[in-house]
């Protein structure tokens, strides 16, 4: 079957950007870039700290791109999680060729009285802001393709011992295979992050844990029972925020929320001249 | 890869964490401050709070697991584990807190 846009049966190329650079294109054609900003992290449970952090934002742009130009990219990392609030913000991801400039915020750190707020973007055909990060225990917020990205759940309520359930981070709302070709569409959205109630005892024997959020989607939140525990909230995946931690017994720490994940640039051709 | 935290220099952040090489940022920031990100610790207050809270953790682990023993009429040396026991009870409000725990049978 015949693929709209493909000059032969090889796919166009999809190159993933992982880290700031000077970029010259190696082909001449057309293309989609998509900006994705760094995940904010989570904050823990000390001095009332207890966000998640917001996810990254997205911006994508349909661009003719040729050999002999260079585009700048800057690579947003993720926010490192914190003991405490004020969890550190995303990093922001840009591209610029002189012609286009395509920006996708990172997301904000896990705040003491909330969760951090979704990165906003532009610059694109098309710009999502990153889902919010949840609170008392929440998971962290996802890069959202489609829309606003989703938000993390909430964690535990105020009252305490009154447990989480298996909530989470944000999901990721893009499907299909991990960056596979799907003409300019960014797929392979993963799981978000569950959040994890601990007891004590299953904490001990470390069996179960918040999980770490797939690709754009957010980490998973803890809720903490007792002092018994030493926890950590679960990373974003690429540009997801992390998880927060949320303990039962006020202004103890019990651990350090999650990091955020680390934002990305994809090259899509859509076509080859 | 390192993350650098891109200011103007009034202090205004541009970015907060740009993966990449300083040289890169450098080059494309020629008049902006430009900071390695470090990882975010606990103040001297808060690791001394967190190793008392890590103490508390070992203690009340250490309670848990007697608790069943010492409900075993015919468990040796039982007045060791009483003795054990109420050590612990006692440890936190004691000079040896939390540097020192208390030993079975000392």
């Amino acid at each position: 079957m015949a693929v709209l846009g493909a000059t032969n049966s090889t796919p166009p190329p999809t190159i993933p950007i992982t880290v700031s650079q000077t970029w010259t294109p190696p082909l001449n054609g057309t293309a989609i870039i998509h900006c994705i900003g760094g995940g904010g992290g989570g904050s823990g449970f000390g001095n009332n700290g207890r966000g998640a952090g917001g996810g990254g934002g997205y911006s994508r742009k349909a661009v003719t791109i040729s050999t002999s130009t260079n585009w700048t990219f800057v690579v947003g990392g993720g926010g490192n999680g914190n003991y405490n609030s004020s969890a550190l913000a995303g990093g922001n991801t840009t591209a610029t060729d002189g012609s286009s400039s395509l920006t996708a915020n990172g997301g904000q750190g896990g705040q003491g009285s909330a969760g951090g707020t979704g990165g906003t973007a532009s610059g694109g055909d098309v710009n999502n802001a990153g889902g919010a990060g949840g609170f008392d225990g929440g998971g962290g917020g996802s890069v959202g393709v489609y829309g606003t990205g989703d938000a993390g759940d909430g964690g535990a309520s105020t009252s305490t011992y009154n447990m989480a359930g298996y909530y989470g981070g944000g999901a990721s709302d893009a499907q299909s295979p991990f960056m596979g070709w799907s003409y300019g569409v960014l797929g392979g959205g993963g799981p978000r992050g569950r959040n994890y109630s601990g007891y004590s005892s299953v904490a001990a024997s470390g069996l179960d844990g918040p999980l770490q959020g797939g690709f754009l989607s957010g980490g998973g939140g803890v809720f903490s029972a007792s002092y018994n525990q030493q926890m950590a909230g679960g990373n974003g995946g690429i540009g997801g925020g992390g998880g927060s931690i949320r303990a039962a017994i006020n202004n103890s720490i019990v651990g350090c929320g999650g990091s955020g994940g680390n934002g990305l640039i994809v090259v899509m051709y859509l076509t080859v001249t | 890869m390192t993350a650098y935290v891109i200011k103007e220099s009034n202090g205004t952040v541009i970015n907060p964490a740009a993966l990449g090489e300083l040289d890169f940022f450098k080059k494309i920031y020629p008049d902006k401050v430009i900071e390695k990100v470090e990882p975010l610790t606990l103040s001297s207050k808060e690791l001394a709070e967190q190793e008392q809270q890590e103490a508390k953790m070992w203690r009340n682990t250490e309670l848990d697991r007697t608790d069943t023993l010492y409900l075993v009429d015919d468990y040796p040396d039982k007045d060791k584990l009483k003795t054990y026991r109420q050590e612990l009870r006692n440890w936190p409000s004691t000079a040896d807190f939390p540097d020192k725990k208390p030993t079975l049978g000392s």
